[in-house]
């Protein structure tokens, strides 16, 4: 259980804030912008199986692995990276995953903000910052909730990279493979697998709740303009 | 509406360039991980394993998980699966939700804000917690194995966005166009064919490209419901984790290939995508 809140909100606080970061970067026009953002959101379109493959062989593995190539290159002793921190290979290959959705997400925000306010504030001699805090985090700030919940949504019910990199080893099973595991993942306890199935629907239920309110917010701009 | 920059007045030069440099080296670093499988992938097996370049690069990978050996799920089954569910479904699916955006856009039903969140809410429901029931009518339907199977539960995940997604740019159709078609006398299915159609084409491409990603990514239902012959791409590419033997430059070889058709419509379509990942609240 506790894992499973941990996995979902590392994940979501994490990506939405390289995607907000990712966002600024390329909100602003340099030589190669279109380039780079479309290697940037390649990674949210693998398949969640192949991204979760491509970590756990290809950069963590410790027998292949490119990060322990490079750390035993430096001088490091090689690292576990999955069975010591399962939880933090699975939230770094969500992250990964993820973080372009969210840097989607803002970057429309960004690109919907009113410039003429913004150059009123730039006659009055505000600070690049100031600008920044005082506009444009408000003004982010239904993205970035719309954001973090259409993540929380997904991100919660997190099964491939699971499956896939840990087949639920210790302190990387979140509710939706504890449920998995005891139905039909090979418990067949239908009915604790039932009652648990029960509390990700309640638990969804209340994101879902925060989430339609964002939604229709959103909406009722839309009518308005 | 685009600018450039925002932060402009006052900024130096050297801040510029080095903000630029600094996206470039962030877009690489993130790409890293799957340019360097693109690269794995046409490695030899003994390189791939040590991380070297000794013996060159060709296409031998890629040919070695085309041909797999008897017995295993083949790429060209998995193919063809994959295919055929994913056509299928996102076919279905537009022909369901065309009428429902018209139903919900042009001429608004009463209600209509309800049905739209009706529609949405189905999409909060973890799919963990609708495999049990879903798994015992299957069962109960022999549809366990099947292709069938399969089409109906992505018609089922893909429909809500769909519906949003396709209203969002039905909401686009000026009124006047529409007006002036009735007054013409057009019929409701010209009106479709020859006013809307033509405007929101683009559009429902988007969204035909987004439940086709959905769906060819799918994992979970695939791997439950389906075993053996009705397996996807996502589970054949699993397949290629072999326990005995090197297998990296294979499984880099079968990555790619699994990935390649999805990258490619999402980079094709990477700016309409935005309105269908937020359930067309934002453009």
């Amino acid at each position: 259980m506790w894992t499973s809140v941990k996995m979902t909100v590392l994940a979501v606080l994490l990506s939405l804030i390289f995607g907000t970061l990712f966002a600024i970067l390329l909100d602003r026009k340099f030589v190669g912008q279109s380039v780079i953002r479309t290697l940037l959101i390649t990674p949210f379109l693998l398949m969640p199986v192949v991204a979760a493959l491509i970590w756990k062989q290809q950069i963590f593995s410790s027998l292949f692995g490119v990060l322990d190539k490079a750390l035993t290159f430096l001088g490091f002793n090689s690292v576990q990276f999955i069975s010591d921190h399962p939880l933090g290979s699975i939230v770094t290959v969500l992250v990964w995953q993820w973080t372009p959705f969210m840097m989607l997400i803002v970057l429309a925000g960004l690109q919907s903000q009113p410039t003429d306010i913004i150059e009123a504030a730039n006659v009055d001699g505000a600070s690049s910052f100031g600008i920044f805090r005082q506009l444009t985090l408000p003004h982010l700030r239904r993205y970035l909730e719309l954001g973090a919940l259409l993540g929380c949504i997904y991100i919660v019910q997190a099964f491939d990279p699971i499956d896939v990199m840990t087949a639920g080893g210790p302190g990387s099973t979140n509710v939706p493979y504890y449920v998995y595991q005891e139905s039909i993942g090979g418990g067949f306890r239908y009915g604790s697998a039932s009652a648990y199935a029960i509390v990700v629907v309640v638990f969804s239920i209340i994101i879902a709740t925060f989430a339609l309110r964002v939604l229709s917010s959103l909406f009722k701009d839309e009518d308005r303009a | 509406m685009r600018r450039g920059s925002k932060l402009g007045v006052g900024e130096r030069r050297a801040v510029v360039v080095g903000l630029g440099v600094l996206a470039w080296v962030v877009g690489l670093l993130w790409i890293f991980p799957f340019a360097w499988t693109v690269f794995t992938s046409f490695k030899t097996e003994q390189d791939a394993a040590a991380q070297t370049l000794h013996q060159g690069l060709g296409f031998g990978r890629y040919s070695d998980v085309a041909h797999s050996t008897p017995g295993t799920l083949s790429l060209q089954t998995a193919f063809m699966n994959s295919l055929v569910v994913v056509v299928v479904s996102t076919l279905i699916v537009l022909l369901l939700a065309l009428p429902a955006a018209y139903a919900l856009a042009i001429r608004p039903i009463v209600k209509w804000r309800d049905v739209l969140f009706f529609f949405i809410s189905t999409k909060f429901l973890p799919i963990v917690a609708s495999i049990f029931p879903i798994y015992v009518y299957a069962q109960k339907w022999n549809l366990i194995g099947t292709r069938t199977v399969l089409i109906i539960l992505y018609v089922a995940i893909n429909l809500p966005l769909a519906i949003w997604m396709t209203r969002s740019f039905f909401m686009e159709v000026p009124r006047e166009l529409i007006e002036a078609a009735e007054i013409d006398g057009t019929s409701l299915f010209n009106q479709l064919r020859q006013v809307i159609l033509p405007i929101t084409a683009p559009g429902i491409a988007a969204t035909a490209l987004l439940c086709v990603i959905f769906a060819w990514n799918e994992y979970f239902y695939a791997l439950q419901l389906n075993f053996a012959n009705g397996s996807t791409m996502p589970q054949w590419v699993v397949s290629n984790v072999s326990t005995r033997g090197n297998f990296l430059a294979k499984l880099s070889a079968a990555s790619v290939l699994a990935c390649l058709p999805v990258v490619l419509a999402g980079w094709l379509a990477q700016k309409r995508m935005i309105r269908g990942l937020s359930m067309g609240a934002l453009k």
